[in-house]
């Protein structure tokens, strides 16, 4: 279980142009799977999810996750948290040009010390679940939009993360492209993952299989219910 | 004062050292008054990030204190030929009033420095920060330590001139001289014999505590630390009494500075080093000792106390290994 009290986020703070993107957020994100937050750009969705996920910490607030307090450990055990628990696809996918799609799912991995072969199997059983064994050793810029955005998927997954958190996964694909993508994480709901994702696409928060929407709008939580 | 290259950079070191322990100890008396490791306010949270930037800031500065230390025997060391009179370190630190108090501050900054990079370290092995509040405590205990070094090392080096006649360390450490001398080589006129068995007896109790202690006696870890300290301070002693005799081949010669030099291979550098590196580690058991139950400490502080007394016996080792070859292969019979 996820939960934030009290959860603010400053940028420049004491400058002219200081901007708080979440103000004050209590949440707790239990048992659902598949958790949407909503809202239009600038609602602090993306610094919200980057709070949730270690990327950021909070100005004021903590964050928990299970018993364990994470938003003030110190950046030597965020790193392993961050690593075990959460997997990223981001809105500008973030794939390495110049190296493989292996190469680029199993990079993640290499600090967990993780024998070389072990690593190569797993990530090719990912390839495979994905439909992806094909352009396992494609490099990235030879890549379809599609076949990037699973790859990408791919690398969130290659430490098994319980968590896999979403940045406008769809802003960049058409609608094929985007119900093939909400079909992946409905399987990876069912194999027991919690997904957060942050979107404004109507094809995503109206998807089936989303069990939650929060709505946010200028760093405040304006609407916080089931899916359709 | 002299501008030698190692004073400058002493002084220097010092004052960066200085402006980064008052910067820190601004931060500790922040840390003191409003860490609540159970709060989420915006004040918490900023002292939590800026508690790691501090830490490091002054991990360094403590790392060059220590460094300092040996810095300074070879400055004063080195300085000596400037002075009339002076044959060794000992002549240059008696120029002035201000040499022998800088060293006795420097060589307890050593210790403390070292004691508080321990607890740091300690620290940065908790998930939950356990130690910061104490270690900045600590810091705060230090501060005017850190101070002092710096005003008796510049007074000492601002005040010394070229043409000052002191005296070299014949005359400073030599037996029966106690009428002209300070504390520090009124040790050179300590009973033998009683020295002989504090010097013996602590280093038997420190193998044999240190050894139970890394075979899992935790219990001993307190005892362990105490015969530490007591072992360094016989050893410090019993160099300046006895044991230094051995290397100089003199009966009357206790002087602790001219083992610095090439003469004698530089080999005192690597003796003190051991002596106060054994001394600090073996301390660092007994001031982890009471974190133990510190419940985000409980599985690292162990190994890291067995490793601290580990190195305490092999430093320690060192240190006797050193002596113990000088008077198994010198001509040299103290007793007849």
């Amino acid at each position: 279980m996820i939960s934030l009290k009290g959860v603010s986020k400053t940028f420049n703070r004491g400058r002219p142009d200081e901007f708080t993107a979440v103000k004050g957020l209590n949440l707790e994100i239990g048992q659902e799977r598949v958790v949407v937050f909503k809202g239009p750009s600038g609602s602090g969705k993306t610094t919200l999810l980057s709070i949730i996920g270690c990327m950021a910490k909070p100005t004021a607030g903590r964050v928990f996750i299970g018993d364990e307090e994470i938003s003030s450990l110190p950046d030597r055990f965020l790193t392993e948290i961050r690593r075990g628990t959460f997997g990223f696809i981001f809105q500008q996918l973030n794939l390495i040009q110049g190296i493989t799609a292996l190469e680029n799912v199993m990079l993640p991995a290499y600090p967990t010390g993780c024998r070389h072969r072990m690593l190569k199997d797993r990530a090719q059983r990912i390839f495979e679940a994905l439909d992806l064994c094909h352009r396992i050793d494609a490099k990235i810029e030879w890549l379809s939009g599609g076949e990037a955005q699973r790859v990408a998927i791919a690398r969130a997954l290659i430490n098994d993360p319980a968590v896999l958190i979403a940045d406008e996964p769809t802003a960049h694909l058409d609608t094929k492209l985007s119900i093939d993508f909400m079909d992946i994480m409905s399987r990876l709901a069912h194999e027991g993952k919690t997904i957060l994702l942050a979107s404004h696409d109507p094809l995503v928060f109206t998807s089936g299989i989303v069990e939650r929407i929060i709505e946010m709008r200028d760093g405040r939580i304006t609407g916080n219910g089931a899916g359709t | 004062m002299i501008l030698h290259p190692a004073v400058i950079a002493l002084v220097i070191g010092s004052a960066l050292v200085c402006l980064m322990i008052l910067t820190a100890s601004f931060f500790a008396c922040r840390i003191a008054a409003s860490w609540d490791p159970q709060s989420g306010s915006e004040k918490q949270i900023g002292l939590e990030k800026k508690t790691y930037l501090v830490s490091m800031l002054v991990a360094y500065a403590f790392g060059f204190q220590i460094l300092s230390f040996f810095l300074f025997i070879y400055t004063a060391d080195d300085l000596h030929g400037l002075f009339a009179g002076a044959m060794c370190g000992a002549g240059t630190l008696n120029v002035n009033r201000y040499g022998y108090p800088s060293l006795t501050v420097k060589a307890a900054a050593f210790i403390l420095a070292g004691l508080w990079l321990i607890m740091n370290h300690a620290d940065s092995l908790g998930r939950d920060y356990p130690l910061t509040r104490a270690k900045y405590l600590f810091l705060l205990l230090l501060a005017p330590l850190v101070l002092a070094d710096v005003f008796f090392e510049g007074a000492f080096f601002v005040n010394l001139k070229a043409d000052v006649i002191t005296s070299c360390c014949g005359s400073l450490f030599s037996s029966g001289e106690t009428a002209s001398k300070g504390s520090l080589s009124a040790v050179a006129d300590l009973p033998v014999g009683p020295l002989k068995c504090a010097f013996y007896g602590s280093g038997l109790l420190t193998l044999v505590s240190g050894t139970l202690f890394l075979l899992g006696f935790r219990r001993l870890g307190v005892f362990f630390s105490a015969s530490s300290s007591a072992f360094f301070m016989a050893s410090a002693a019993a160099f300046v009494s006895f044991l230094c005799l051995y290397f100089y081949e003199l009966p009357t010669h206790h002087c602790p500075f001219c083992i610095l030099q090439g003469d004698y291979h530089s080999i005192g550098y690597l003796l003190y080093g051991a002596l106060f590196g054994g001394a600090v580690s073996g301390l660092g058991v007994g001031l982890l000792a009471p974190f133990g139950r510190v419940k985000s400490l409980a599985a690292s502080l162990p190994p890291l106390q067995k490793r601290l007394s580990a190195m305490s016996l092999i430093l320690y080792f060192i240190f006797i290994a050193i002596v113990a070859w000088q008077m198994l292969h010198t001509d040299f019979v103290l007793d007849p």
